[in-house]
């Protein structure tokens, strides 16, 4: 089930964290089979990762803490980066032993880069580069126009870009 | 070609979307400004670092399980019409090999029914069940 896979990983980078990934994954799988009926695209593969992204959308909405909201700016991607949330739950509980121990491994380098992008380009940055989406299926994923996923990936990278050139200097 | 219209371009060029049309052009500039060729490069050893830092994950297997369940309990009303209707759509392997399946579970419970009736049928029943629920799983996830 290889767009099992890309689902997870789409709402692990999205949630960030791998509980709540599996919530919002089930829950978008049980509404793409409600909904299997009424699609009528050509790509279901992009079909499910879109509603695995609204999901996980209104997974946001309903769970993530207030400084997690609003903020586009270098300094959110800088205090993201900087602080301990990547070690919290998204509820701001701390996780069990084994799952810190994991988590905290993977935070490091690019890994904790791309976590503490906004949402709106760290979508952007993990259908590229980690799923290897073409720009007409993030459009499609994402509900944007083609260009818009142009100009987000470009200032995604240019933001990234920026953080990662930071810490190799250092 | 000016450093903005570069700019988005350079993009689609490192990702294989660029109009090829557009490639002489981009590669003259790139060729003739070092600053977008610098920025360029950088953009280029990014993308190849997150491929190769970054691992993609994977579904838990315990995940994939959990979905085949509440997918079957969802699913268990119209079962029987869902059954029908995807093997008649036929376009996932699995269905073609779920419905020979079923075929031969179907065929072998009526010519050993007057071997022992309630029990086959009880073995042939859930059989079906279970090629179904594991359909369901990837009926909606491994789609081609």
């Amino acid at each position: 089930m290889p767009h099992l896979d890309a689902a997870y990983n789409l709402a692990y980078w999205m949630t960030r964290s791998r509980a709540d990934a599996q919530d919002v994954v089930q829950d978008a799988c049980l509404r793409a089979f409600k909904y299997f009926d009424t699609f009528a695209g050509e790509n279901p593969s992009a079909w499910l990762l879109s509603i695995v992204r609204r999901a996980g959308y209104t997974w946001l909405e309903l769970n993530r803490r207030p400084e997690e909201q609003g903020g586009f700016d270098g300094d959110a991607v800088q205090s993201a980066v900087e602080g301990p949330s990547l070690l919290m739950g998204s509820h701001g509980l701390a996780r069990d032993p084994e799952t810190l121990l994991v988590e905290a491994r993977q935070s490091e380098g690019l890994h904790r880069l791309i976590a503490a992008l906004p949402l709106e380009y760290r979508e952007i940055i993990v259908l590229r580069e980690l799923e290897e989406l073409s720009y007409r299926d993030i459009a499609e994923v994402a509900g944007i126009p083609i260009g818009t996923v142009m100009s987000r990936l470009a200032r995604a990278r240019a933001l990234l870009l920026r953080q990662w050139q930071r810490e190799q200097q250092e | 070609m000016d450093c903005t219209q570069a700019q988005q371009l350079r993009h689609a060029y490192l990702d294989g979307e660029i109009d090829p049309g557009e490639t002489p052009a981009l590669e003259a500039h790139l060729r003739s400004c070092d600053e977008c060729a610098a920025l360029f490069r950088s953009e280029r050893e990014l993308s190849a670092a997150i491929k190769l830092q970054v691992p993609r994950l994977k579904a838990p297997e315990l995940l994939r399980a959990r979905i085949g369940r509440e997918l079957a309990r969802a699913d268990a009303g119209n079962r029987r019409f869902r059954e029908l209707r995807l093997l008649g759509v036929g376009w996932n392997p699995l269905a073609i090999a779920a419905s020979l399946a079923l075929a031969m579970v179907a065929s072998s419970a009526v010519t050993s029914s007057v071997l022992s009736g309630a029990q086959e049928d009880r073995v042939a029943q859930e059989v079906v069940a279970s090629h179904i629920r594991s359909l369901m799983a990837d009926h909606l996830t491994d789609v081609k």
